[in-house]
């Protein structure tokens, strides 16, 4: 069985698109945000679901094949991220950019 | 490396593409899963087991290649059989050894009045190994605590992760995060309930995230120390991970 929560997925990857959220919160110390690299993109992977319904293969079948697909490309992009990097360095890596640019496409194709 | 892909794989077991599970003989092992798919038929005998689980919980140290019989793993193939308490028993020991098991279960269920069997790490069905208490008891070796399998699957979380937080239903999934070298424990009838457990890492600039921290979250909802809903990006929702203690709001 699976079930992907798609408000959340929705809300996370604004988010991994979003760079002056990310400015905000991967350099806070002390709040009143405080995320991460490994923390947004386990808020969008892991925590809704997406994570198993991309092994389990349902996910075209949860969001439709485009935002499927699109999804994908993001996660296999999430990937190519080395998330050792200290986060200004990581900020506007060109693996990050893409990312961001990944996480609006799928954003548009959820909507769609 | 010949870049053949083999059948066999997880133990030297068969890969059912299909059903993605391992085929041992007796029972199909679920790399996805708590452990096995279906009950030990000898799950009477090692009630402080959940009857899913893999090889004591410590796939690490422990195989059991028949879904019958738990042995040592570098014993060449042999097996000494381990008995729940973790001492080692002779090589074909299982079919004689059970039934000492057996007696020695009842003797101590009618002595204490319990349902505890064989176990002597003393955890409940489906309960896990305290971390924050620094109440670590392992598996059954004594020596390796339980990683949900990870270990079989080439994935080690770091150190101070890699033991499973006490509470933790034993029919929740476990799996690596899609990053950071975490370990995720989810409900499998609903991913948005979950127990996700995280490394931390030097280079971050909030101190709860430089060591290990706990994130859970119920319908998808994050949750603080105390289990009340909280947004997903305030420090509450960084739980330390010696502070975490899972509670009944995620038990039905």
């Amino acid at each position: 069985m699976s079930k992907i929560y798609l408000t959340e997925l929705v809300e996370s990857l604004e988010q991994l698109a979003d760079r002056e959220f990310q400015k905000r919160s991967w350099l806070a110390e002390h709040g009143p945000v405080i995320s991460s690299f490994s923390e947004q993109v386990s808020q969008a992977f892991d925590d809704t679901g997406l994570s198993h319904a991309i092994d389990n293969g349902s996910l075209e079948m949860e969001v439709g094949a485009d935002a499927a697909r699109a999804l994908g490309e993001l996660d296999k992009a999430i990937s190519k991220v080395d998330d050792e990097l200290p986060p200004k360095e990581l900020l506007d890596h060109v693996s990050m950019q893409r990312v961001r640019y990944l996480a609006q496409c799928a954003l548009q194709k959820l909507h769609a | 490396m010949t870049g053949i892909d083999t059948r066999k794989k997880f133990i030297d077991k068969e890969l059912d593409r299909e059903s993605t599970t391992y085929n041992t003989g007796v029972r199909q092992y679920d790399p996805e899963g708590p452990g096995f798919a279906s009950v030990d038929p000898l799950w009477e005998e090692f009630r402080a087991w959940t009857p899913y689980h893999y090889a004591h919980d410590n796939p690490v140290g422990l195989k059991d290649p028949s879904g019958l019989q738990v042995g040592e793993k570098n014993d060449n193939g042999g097996g000494g059989a381990i008995s729940p308490a973790g001492g080692s028993v002779a090589p074909e020991g299982y079919w004689s050894v059970r039934p000492v098991f057996r007696g020695l279960s009842r003797f101590w269920r009618n002595l204490t009045g319990t349902n505890s069997g064989g176990g002597s790490a003393a955890t409940a069905p489906g309960a896990g190994v305290g971390t924050s208490s620094g109440s670590a008891s392992t598996a059954s070796s004594g020596t390796i605590p339980p990683d949900g399998g990870l270990a079989e699957r080439g994935f080690r979380p770091p150190p101070g992760t890699r033991v499973r937080p006490s509470g933790i239903p034993g029919e929740w999934k476990v799996r690596p995060t899609k990053k950071g070298n975490g370990v995720l424990y989810s409900d499998p009838k609903n991913p948005g309930n979950s127990v996700r457990v995280m490394p931390g890492k030097q280079s971050s600039p909030y101190p709860n995230s430089q060591k290990p921290y706990v994130r859970w979250q119920k319908d998808g909802q994050a949750l603080d120390q105390n289990g009340n809903p909280v947004p997903k990006t305030t420090p509450s929702a960084h739980i330390p991970l010696g502070n975490f203690k899972f509670g009944p709001v995620l038990i039905p």
